[in-house]
């Protein structure tokens, strides 16, 4: 597998986004993303069609909806690993901003 | 099997990469919050303990009987503005590297935060990459802006 349309398919925030609900959230097929999420369904596809593409999610066709799971498992690591370190600093660079704030306590 | 250079392309590389404007801080002063262990500490959430030079140990207990983390500092480089730790939890194998910097920009201090992934750190200073999960190299690169 070659890095370019991994790299390139993770180079839209709306397709990381995605990445990271599927691996948060579990399996989900386009229509409950779209129901999630600010975009519409046909969005939703395209950005999971990219991500199919670059081999971050597969499909299974469930009834008459498709549901996309996030592939493979070191990435489900790396997408957790983003939002939990991400949401660490924005906490602690507030507690900073805090600090230097006009009403600044101490 | 062993990733090294020729494996690039396949090996997880991430960091996280925030910044902070800080309009009313002049870089002195936020220097001290950096490096300073109960400034850096006030902010982190916990207690820190810090030897500030290269190689120095660092460790911080977070508040509330939170975890623990321990590492060391790599630079601590005052001119430049820029310190960087490496730290771990103890049920880690591997450590990420934390980079803070501090720039002056006309709108104030700007201060930079870059928490490197340990596949990336391992990659950054050149030891081959091991392979995750079964299947042969399963992991992409992954360059988050």
């Amino acid at each position: 597998m070659s890095g370019e349309p991994v790299f390139s398919a993770l180079s839209d925030p709306t397709r990381r986004t995605l990445l990271t609900r599927l691996s948060e959230g579990g399996p989900a097929t386009a229509t409950q993303l779209a129901a999630e999420l600010p975009i519409s369904r046909q969005a939703v596809l395209k950005h999971l069609e990219a991500l199919r593409e670059a081999s971050l999610v597969t499909s299974a066709r469930e009834g008459r909806e498709v549901r996309y799971t996030v592939t493979p498992e070191p990435l489900a690591d790396a997408v957790g690993w983003i939002a939990d370190v991400g949401a660490q600093w924005d906490s602690r660079l507030a507690a900073l901003q805090a600090q230097f704030s006009p009403q600044r306590t101490k | 099997m062993e990733l090294g250079k020729a494996g690039r392309e396949t090996v997880v590389i991430h960091s996280v990469e925030r910044e902070l404007l800080l309009p009313d801080a002049e870089p002195d002063e936020a220097w001290q919050w950096l490096i300073e262990p109960e400034h850096l500490g006030d902010w982190l959430g916990g207690d820190v303990e810090l030897d500030p030079v290269p190689g120095g140990e660092f460790r911080i207990e977070f508040d509330h009987g939170g975890e623990e983390r321990t590492g060391f500092v790599e630079e601590l480089d005052e001119e430049e503005r820029r310190f960087a730790f490496w730290w771990r939890r103890p049920e880690d194998e591997l450590s990420t590297r934390v980079e803070i910097s501090l720039e002056e920009t006309d709108e104030g201090t700007l201060v930079r935060v870059i928490e490197t992934s340990p596949m990336a750190t391992l990659d950054l200073i050149g030891i081959p990459l091991p392979s995750r999960g079964a299947g042969g190299p399963t992991a992409l690169a992954v360059a988050f802006a």
